[in-house]
């Protein structure tokens, strides 16, 4: 019999290494039993499990309701082609709800990409409906891209990076402080044709001093006590 | 009594169309059914011989007719789930498989809400909580067992305890609601106080259909031992090895903040409030130990432990608990909610507060005790509390002859609180044999 060296506990013939620390088994007075039954099966077990009702219910509602403006907007409102904003709005909602009751197991960042794009897509049939060009090149998109690639960063930031709240503190107001900056640009060329910022430039350097701040205390235990005891955490 | 039906045949074997309420416990379980996760325990014995499949299947066909309550499907009605009795084909007896506890689906296949696995020398029965606790499965399971080794021609051996004698009637009080039996409507309790928000292991979740299982088998006259030692019962002694060890858990953790450890253990009403019914009729108590009022030696959480259970495991404030739950379940204006509303407010309920209430499950079932004459067919006994609800571990206790055996059941990667777990019981000089799944 063989007893893990840090756990202390005897283990099964059949084991490896310690299921408890992992530690592998090395006995060389225990000669290997290729006969010895495993106290578990090998073989992974997979029930059947009803479908996702919730994901069938919300997919069957938004192609009713698209089917019903269609066919509305074919033979009985038929003046101007609303049923396509419809049509756009519950797309974008069927993609917004896909993480929640339709699929599962991709990551964020897919789900997110997922997310801008149906925004991009419901932009672009409003500019179609509306006759009204150049306003989704140069405002729509640009500021589309800016907010994906803000929440994509977040994303990553929170998978990655160890938690912790002044980690999270710094993610958030990096973020918030280059998304305003971008912002403001993709403002100030679609309405002036250049760039001067303004209100960004207070934001960002607020969130620079903050940020500063917050990898000050990160890096001081000394000052991270300080804190806590002065706002009694 | 739940029971809406208009009669029983001879043998007490419900007539087609019968239903049953859900009783107090089993209505949570239900709501908590997600397409991952489904409240199933199982239990398992080690024969001292390899198991033969179609006895096995006589065996269980047969036995389960005695059961009644635990022959039936769930549906859902307009403002509450019934059981039905089930007539469809089956539950079949399978191979077991190395991860237990699956989800138990309420509409697919035969919709049994039972299921029976062998593995060379060892069977396993699985049930769906809301059909009973443990008490219930055991008598269930046992009677399976019993009847497959009469079936194998050992003969020697009566009924008794757990093991029920099939060829008789299914009598009326092992299918009452005994909650409703001890708890008279009208009558005003305070509620429980709610105890704080408990510390949450931080783990990897393992994916979908993984179950990571540690058996520690160890003598119980050592445990026993032990435990007297620290001037504890064994249940109290293990109570405060899990504390100790989720303690150690959050301390390397390194959070800031640290949270109390509480430890949700269901209690058996039936010692307090005689009944046989082979439902659920349990309770829940929180041994809890708060790290925030300072570092806490073994010996000191055994203390809190010891404190903690005999000021609340009594027939007082248990009946408080169960009461203030029935009053809930009686209130006319709660009975006329849909089942959907009802459903969302349980689910956001146990999410919300009672899952965060407690850092792990832990259940002791006590010494099995059988049939004189049937000890010498069964080697060893195992109880799992099956898949927790949230990414914890759920540890289930059971000591059969002289053999104790503690199980854990995971969805987590790390085995860090096992590891402490049992490297305390060790330390105290016990001797200790792991099984596991894990690879």
């Amino acid at each position: 019999m063989s007893y893990c060296v840090h756990c202390g506990v005897e283990l099964d013939k059949t084991a490896k290494k310690c299921p408890l620390c992992s530690t592998p088994v090395y006995d060389p007075s225990e000669i290997p039993d290729p006969e010895a039954v495993a106290p578990f099966p090998s073989e992974k077990g997979q029930v059947e499990m009803p479908k996702r009702d919730i994901g069938i219910l919300i997919s069957s509602l938004v192609l009713a309701i698209s089917g019903t403006c269609v066919l509305l907007n074919l033979f009985a409102y038929d003046s101007y082609p609303w049923s396509i904003a419809v049509i756009g709005g519950c797309v974008m909602l069927w993609i917004f709800l896909l993480p929640t009751y339709i699929t599962k197991n991709v990551p964020v960042y897919v789900y997110l990409f997922l997310d801008g794009g149906a925004v991009l897509l419901y932009l672009w049939l409003i500019e179609r409906m509306t006759d009204t060009d150049g306003w989704l090149l140069i405002v729509g998109i640009p500021i589309v891209i800016a907010t994906t690639l803000a929440a994509e960063v977040l994303a990553v930031c929170r998978n990655v990076i160890k938690h912790h709240i002044l980690s999270t503190i710094i993610e958030i107001v990096s973020t918030i402080g280059v998304y305003v900056v971008l912002l403001e640009c993709i403002i100030d060329y679609a309405l002036h044709g250049a760039v001067k910022l303004s209100y960004s430039a207070v934001v960002a350097v607020v969130m620079v001093v903050i940020d500063v701040a917050a990898v000050t205390i990160m890096g001081s235990k000394k000052m991270r006590a300080v804190l806590r005891k002065r706002l009694h955490l | 009594m739940a029971r809406k039906d208009s009669g029983t045949t001879k043998k007490g074997i419900l007539k087609s169309q019968a239903w049953y309420k859900l009783d107090l416990t089993a209505i949570v379980f239900p709501t908590l059914q997600r397409r991952d996760f489904s409240s199933v325990y199982r239990m398992s014995v080690l024969l001292h011989e390899q198991v033969d499949p179609e006895l096995l299947q006589q065996a269980f066909d047969k036995a389960l007719e005695r059961f009644p309550t635990y022959k039936v499907a769930i549906r859902s009605g307009l403002f509450w789930r019934y059981f039905e009795q089930n007539n469809k084909p089956g539950p079949y007896v399978q191979k077991d498989v190395k991860n237990p506890c699956q989800p138990m689906s309420f509409r697919m296949g035969s919709r049994y809400l039972v299921r029976l696995y062998y593995y060379e020398n060892r069977i396993s029965f699985e049930a769906h909580h809301c059909l009973g606790d443990g008490t219930g499965g055991m008598a269930v399971f046992l009677t399976i067992v019993a009847t497959y080794l009469h079936l194998k021609g050992y003969n020697d051996f009566g009924t008794g305890g757990y093991v029920k004698d099939i060829t008789e009637e299914s009598p009326q009080s092992e299918m009452e609601d005994a909650y409703m039996r001890y708890t008279k409507p009208g009558t005003k309790v305070t509620k429980p106080p709610r105890g704080p928000e408990a510390y949450r292991v931080l783990g990897t979740k393992e994916p979908f259909y993984t179950l990571n299982i540690i058996d520690g088998i160890m003598p119980a006259g050592e445990v026993k031992t032990v435990a007297k030692k620290y001037g504890a019962t064994v249940t109290e002694y293990f109570n405060a090895v899990l504390l100790d060890s989720l303690l150690r858990k959050q301390k390397k953790e390194g959070k800031h903040r640290m949270k109390p450890v509480a430890l949700a253990m269901p209690v058996n009403l039936r010692q307090f409030y005689p009944s046989d019914t082979l439902r659920n009729f349990i309770t829940m108590v929180y041994p809890c130990v708060d790290p925030n009022l300072g570092e806490y030696t073994f010996e000191e959480i055994v203390k809190q432990v010891h404190n903690y259970m005999k000021y609340f495991i009594n027939e007082k404030f248990l009946g408080r608990d169960v009461t203030a739950n029935a009053s809930i379940q009686r209130n006319p204006l709660i009975k006329i909610v849909p089942l959907g509303i009802k459903d969302l407010v349980v689910k956001t309920f146990y999410t919300k507060v009672q899952d965060r209430s407690s850092s792990a499950g832990l259940t002791n079932m006590g010494k099995l005790t059988l049939p004189k004459g049937m000890e010498k067919y069964i080697a060893r006994v195992d109880i799992n509390m099956g898949q927790p609800f949230s990414c914890r571990t759920n540890c289930a206790i059971i000591s059969y002859n002289d053999i104790l055996t503690v199980n854990f059941a995971s969805s987590i990667k790390e085995a860090d609180v096992e590891r402490w777990f049992f490297r305390r019981l060790v330390k105290d000089g016990i001797h200790v044999k792991i099984e596991s799944n894990r690879e």
